[in-house]
């Protein structure tokens, strides 16, 4: 059984092949070129969804993507547009939010309960009968009824495409007025880009009729395409949604998996206009469609969209689709007029064909037939109040227009009403941005096309490549007013079909005093469903008018954001690879079997585990350290050149000890403070020279302070060049007693004896045929050098080092055994030990603060903050006893059951053998000979007693050999 | 540094990419990974005046790259700027150069190590175009960005210097040393079948 | 997508820079004037103007916005003239 027409119809499909899909298990045939809806409508299936609340039975409405009636599952993917995606062969189609069949949905039960639901029902009900009801009964029930379409957690990874695109006018919109504009914009020598969400251009001139004579649309769109692929400077994207408008006309642009974010100069919206159903009981049987779908079904798909209709003719195009379908072979059984009056001057035609028209009518109820399943009759009802019953199969709907506003609204424009005072117009539409067609009001063929000339012509003058047109482009015909929206006392009159929403609902809402239009939306969720009022937001308003006595000018519309349609998650995320950052060494690693480990975006070594297990490793790395020598890539360590005139006294300003006096060759910690007094970041700063000072930082806050120093730069004016070579130089941290041995055992030019080179002395000079700036300073608490050069040495000062290192047991070591260590010397690391209030006071460091210079960033908030003095001290704690596996970072410290502080660092340290760690106490708790109490993480509490600081070797004797 | 370097250098993609001995030829598509080739770069005050003083015109327009015998001249600021080699050109123009730099007297800016801090990749042919506005967000029309242009950017989500060569013909990135095993793989993601290959220092 | 322009490096997306907060007169905090200046953010109906710096180039400048628009007015770099550091 079908119901396709003869030729002369269906311009997309190819009718000389044929293929074939399943729908529920059912058998499709169709023709290349067919939506599945197409299809669908082809084998005399009328029925394609359940609507979401009281899953009432949906078929096609606009068959162009702009209803949610159509939503179906394919295989995996779900919410697919049934309407706008092809049919291909062997797919298999399912309906989404359906209990059993689409015919027989056991969830059509809960319509019979619609007097129980109404507006904003479920912020009253679901409280009991008991506490526990609504995460035992109630919550179970709606979670599996909820949602439409399910989502495969094992699908495979699709592919998704970014780029972005620059031109100098945008068109969005490729129907006559887009066509028009985009030709004219590029004869005046713009490069323009013309994006149509169709798969072919040409808009309403690809299925509308625009007059008696059916080809009028034909030959103008001939003409048109014709003169927009011979323009050079003309590139067109078909198939491609252009998805909102933001700031300084960047729009995102949608096709297949590909997004492209285009940036414009000039923006040309000829968005077109959206045809509107109306409201009336029953108004969403399957059978009931808007005319431009009954159009795009015959013309489109050659499909014949029922055997004998009735004609809403509530506009002009509602008499030219009543032509169409007399062409097409359906009976007509009248064509409805709400005027009283012959307004479009189309009676002559009318009469010649036979077909009968009922003046000042207006349709009060639809009715389905058996089964409840598709349209079966509609009453219409005349001025006098008369009803009479029409017998149908298919009600065409020609409800008007709204205009194509949501792009202009992103922008900022906004909606007013027409000259009829109901129906919308865009306005305040701001600067680079221009209307043409039916979005700036047109509705005469003529008139559009000369306005979107208009529209093209003023972007190409704001360029500068021509004159700009004078006046606005008059309007041939208006829009006819909107039939006015009253409830039927029966109800099921809708107004928004995604959400099941009647007239009484949005009555309801503002009786229940949501008399502000933003309140209605989230009181009765109108227009929060996949079409996102693009049909419910003129009889919300119109109602929210009526009921408080505004205008729909007053009322207007919620705000319009981006998107305007449906867009995957993975057009939003990135499917490139994830940036990541290797040290110079990272093959070393590598090829030792290293575990890595990120940092950020960094990675670093966390082991060397060899054959051994990890936690054994670790253990024998820092037994390494500690008896011998072992060698830590500390490349990522944030890196600072400051060279220049002010370098010292800049120096000075930015951290708090004293660096203007700092003599050449010395290395000094430096401390650097926000202006609130808290800890910034931490390193030391090498005097290379008189005004050359070499500045390490922490791998994860340089980024922060290299933005904070270039900041405070511009802000003294001072004359030092700062620059970030935390890549560029690579680091190793050469430590433990037999450091020294390693180095004396390499070529170089520098004296490494312990006289020549002292604690915290640093040294420039080669070692083993590289460059390199040495010192000595203290982190794992043994001898230490700290060995900094250009990074495409780096593998070869590895290898030298390992080669003079493999008779005294030098091993490299990783971030753990890193972190046991210099633990064990209680050193903290910025970002673990401190947070965004930590002081200098809080962690012992008072001695870093400079009491003799006037100025350095933050003194002034760290005197504020002594005066208000301190709640909280970090100090060195052991565990005695207990269970060792309940302490950890984050772990509170209480006092009297109260959290006064909390773990910041934990470990076992081997050197001392026993349980360590640092955490924040009360300042009178955090002294040596104290204990404390940390709360276990099952809940126990933990004894632990306070020692000074460092655990291990307390004279600091090992560092300075 | 010093010029006396004897050890040898080691760069990230010295094992993941083939070295090759020249640049390949024109048409057809290529990722080439220049990071080994000389190139110096100077910044701070004197930057402008010491590079005059050898011939090389700084301050030009900071948009613009300039091609002199055995190298290429890209302006970063007004007291900032990187010379590239040429990749067939003579190796000894920019250690010449260097040798001049340690040699003279101040002001003469500060030796801004563009040799370690950044990677360099090359890339040919009609997919590396293509490819473009896949790779940045930056208007790389032929009006806007014509061959000897400059630009610092975000490529790849990176902070980065790109270059259109003076023939047209190559783009030069510069960026992230860290970062080079990250932009191989987002090329060869965005450009299939592109060919990936080093040039040798 | 918003357009900054970069004094020296011209127009950009904004996703090129980093917000571096208000520009500040240069006088020395008092304890007082402290807790303002740290726990009061200027947000006039009007113009502010603002430290901004484009990351690739590393150019920190001044941008004058106006904050019910969202308008950038200007971009400029600090002239020299107000330098509040004393050299040693």
């Amino acid at each position: 059984m079908t119901n396709r027409l003869g030729s002369g119809w269906g311009s997309r499909i190819d009718r000389s092949r044929g293929l074939a899909f399943t729908f529920e298990g059912r058998r499709v045939a169709g023709h290349p070129g067919d939506t599945i809806a197409s299809a669908l409508a082809a084998n005399g299936e009328w029925v394609l969804s359940r609507s979401f609340k009281y899953h009432r039975p949906r078929g096609i409405l606009t068959m162009c993507g702009q209803d949610a009636n159509t939503l179906v599952q394919i295989g995996e993917e779900p919410n697919v547009r049934a309407d706008l995606r092809l049919a291909s062969d062997g797919i298999a189609v399912t309906p989404q939010n359906v209990k059993g069949s689409l015919r027989r949905d056991r969830g059509q039960i809960i319509e019979r309960f619609g007097r129980f639901l109404p507006v904003g029902f479920y912020y009253r009900t679901f409280f009991g009968p008991r506490r526990s009801s609504w995460l035992k009964l109630w919550e179970p029930m709606i979670r599996a009824s909820a949602g439409l379409g399910t989502v495969s957690t094992d699908a495979a990874p699709r592919r998704y495409v970014k780029e972005t695109r620059h031109c100098d006018v945008l068109v969005v919109g490729g129907g006559p007025a887009g066509l028009a504009a985009a030709v004219r914009a590029a004869e005046a020598g713009a490069g323009v880009i013309l994006v149509e969400k169709e798969p072919e251009l040409g808009g309403a001139l690809t299925y509308a009729r625009f007059a008696t004579d059916a080809g009028l649309g034909t030959r103008h769109l001939s003409a048109l395409r014709d003169r927009a692929l011979a323009l050079p400077g003309l590139s067109v994207m078909t198939g491609a949604t252009c998805n909102g408008r933001f700031a300084n006309n960047w729009l995102p642009v949608i096709s297949g998996n590909r997004l492209v974010r285009i940036r414009a100069t000039e923006l040309v919206l000829a968005t077109g206009a959206h045809e509107q159903p109306l409201v009336f009981r029953n108004n969403d049987l399957p059978g009931i469609m808007l005319s431009s779908a009954a159009q795009r079904l015959m013309r489109h798909y050659a499909v014949r969209p029922g055997q004998r209709a009735v004609v809403y003719a509530g506009d002009r195009d509602g008499y030219l689709a009543a032509l169409d379908l007399d062409d097409a072979g359906v009976r007509i059984a009248a064509i409805v007029d709400p005027e009283a009056e012959d307004r479009d001057g189309l009676s002559e035609e009318l009469a010649r064909r036979g077909l009968p028209i009922m003046r000042g009518c207006t349709l009060t109820e639809a009715k389905a037939g058996p089964g409840g399943l598709h349209l079966q009759s509609v009453e219409v009802q005349d001025a006098a109040g008369t009803r009479k019953r029409l017998d149908c199969d298919l009600l065409v709907v020609a409800g008007g227009y709204t205009p194509g506003y949501q792009l202009a609204l992103h922008a900022g424009a906004r909606l007013a009403s027409d000259d009829t005072g109901t129906r919308f117009s865009i306005t305040d539409v701001p600067a680079h941005l221009h209307l043409a067609g039916a979005a700036a009001g047109l509705s005469d063929l003529d008139g559009v096309i000369a306005s979107g000339e208009a529209a093209g012509l003023r972007a190409a003058a704001a360029l500068g490549l021509a004159s700009a047109p004078e006046g606005a482009v008059p309007a041939a015909c208006a829009w006819r007013r909107s039939a006015p929206v009253e409830p039927h006392p029966k109800g099921r009159d809708f107004v928004d079909f995604d959400e099941d929403l009647q007239v009484k609902d949005i009555e309801n809402a503002v009786a229940d005093g949501y008399r502000e239009l933003e309140l209605v939306k989230r009181y009765s969720t109108v227009g929060m469903g996949p079409s996102q009022g693009r049909h419910a937001a003129l009889p919300t308003a119109r109602i929210v008018a009526r009921k408080t006595a505004r205008s729909l000018a007053e009322v207007g519309i919620t705000t319009s954001r981006p998107p305007f349609g449906p867009e995957k998650l993975g057009l939003l995320a990135d499917t490139t690879p994830e940036r990541y950052r290797h040290t110079a060494l990272h093959p070393c690693h590598v090829q030792a079997g290293a575990r890595m480990m990120p940092v950020g975006a960094w990675w670093r070594p966390f082991v060397y585990p060899g054959s051994e297990p990890p936690a054994e490793a670790i253990l024998r790395e820092i037994r390494a350290v500690r008896e011998d020598v072992g060698m830590l890539d500390v490349s990522t360590l944030g890196k600072l050149e400051l060279r220049g005139r002010d370098a010292a006294a800049f120096l000075d300003r930015i951290y708090t000890m004293a660096h203007a006096g700092q003599p050449v060759g010395r290395v000094r910690y430096c401390l650097a403070l926000n202006e609130m007094g808290s800890i910034l970041d931490d390193g030391v700063a090498f005097r290379m020279s008189e005004q050359h000072f070499y500045v390490t930082a922490t791998t994860g806050a340089v980024d922060r302070l290299f933005a904070e120093m270039t900041l405070q730069k511009a802000i003294w004016g001072m004359q030092v060049d700062i620059q970030n070579v935390t890549a560029a130089f690579a680091a190793i941290n050469l430590t433990g007693p037999k450091a020294r041995a390693v180095l004396q055992g390499l070529a170089s030019d520098i004296d490494f004896s312990r006289d020549a080179f002292g604690f915290l002395d640093g040294r420039e000079g080669m070692l083993a045929g590289s460059p390199v700036r040495v010192m000595r300073i203290g982190f794992t608490g043994e001898l230490s050098y700290e060995i900094h050069l250009p990074q495409s040495h780096a593998v070869g000062m590895w290898q030298a080092l390992a080669a003079a290192g493999a008779g005294l047991g030098l091993r490299p070591y990783g971030l753990e055994a890193s972190r046991i260590l210099r633990l064990e010397k209680g050193h903290i690391i910025i970002g673990q030990d401190t947070d965004a209030l930590s002081t200098p006071d809080q962690l012992g460091m008072g001695w870093a603060l400079s009491r003799k210079k006037p100025f350095y960033t933050g003194k002034a908030a760290v005197e504020a903050r002594r005066a208000l003095g301190e709640t909280r001290q970090l100090c060195g704690f052991v565990l005695e006893g207990g269970n060792a596996a309940e302490v950890g970072e984050s772990a509170l410290v209480l006092r009297d059951g109260q959290p006064v502080g909390h773990v910041t660092s934990f470990g076992h340290s081997p050197s001392v053998g026993k349980w360590i760690g640092l955490a924040y106490a009360p300042p009178e708790q955090a002294v040596p000979g104290a204990q404390i109490r940390i709360k276990g993480f099952s809940g126990t509490e933990v004894s632990a007693a306070v020692v000074a600081l460092p655990f291990y070797d307390p004279t600091n004797a090992r560092q300075e050999i | 540094m010093t010029t006396a370097i004897i050890a040898t250098r080691h760069w990230p993609l010295s094992q993941r990419l083939p070295a090759v001995d020249r640049l390949p030829a024109s048409g057809e598509s290529w990722l080439t990974d220049l990071s080994a080739l000389p190139r110096m770069g100077l910044r701070g005050p004197g930057t402008a005046d010491w590079m005059a003083a050898q011939g090389l015109p700084l301050p030009g327009p900071i948009d613009r790259a300039l091609d002199l015998p055995g190298l290429t001249l890209v302006p970063l600021g007004a007291e900032e700027a990187v010379i590239l080699s040429d990749p067939h050109g003579d190796p000894g123009v920019i250690r010449r150069l260097r040798d001049a730099w340690w040699q003279s007297p101040g002001p003469k800016g500060f030796d801004a190590y563009r040799d370690e801090t950044w990677a360099w990749f090359r890339l040919t042919g009609p997919a590396a175009e293509q490819a473009l506005p896949l790779l940045t967000a930056l208007d790389t029309r032929p009006a806007a960005f014509p061959a000897a242009a400059v630009a610092q950017t975000r490529v790849m989500h990176m902070d980065a210097v790109i270059l259109r060569s003076a023939d047209g013909g190559a783009l030069d990135l510069l960026f992230d040393i860290a970062s080079s095993g990250y932009a191989l793989d987002f090329i060869k993601d965005v450009i299939p079948g592109i060919r990936t290959a080093r040039l040798a220092g | 997508m918003k357009i900054m322009s970069c004094p020296l490096n011209g127009p950009r997306n904004i996703s090129e820079f980093q917000w571096l907060g208000p520009v500040h007169d240069g006088a020395e905090l008092t304890a007082a004037a402290l807790v303002q200046h740290l726990f009061f953010a200027p947000n006039p109906m009007g113009v502010l103007r603002e430290w901004w710096r484009h990351t690739p180039s590393n150019t920190v400048f001044i941008a004058e916005r106006n904050l019910i628009t969202d308008e950038i007015l200007r971009t400029y770099l600090k002239p020299a003239a107000d330098n509040i550091a004393s050299v040693a």
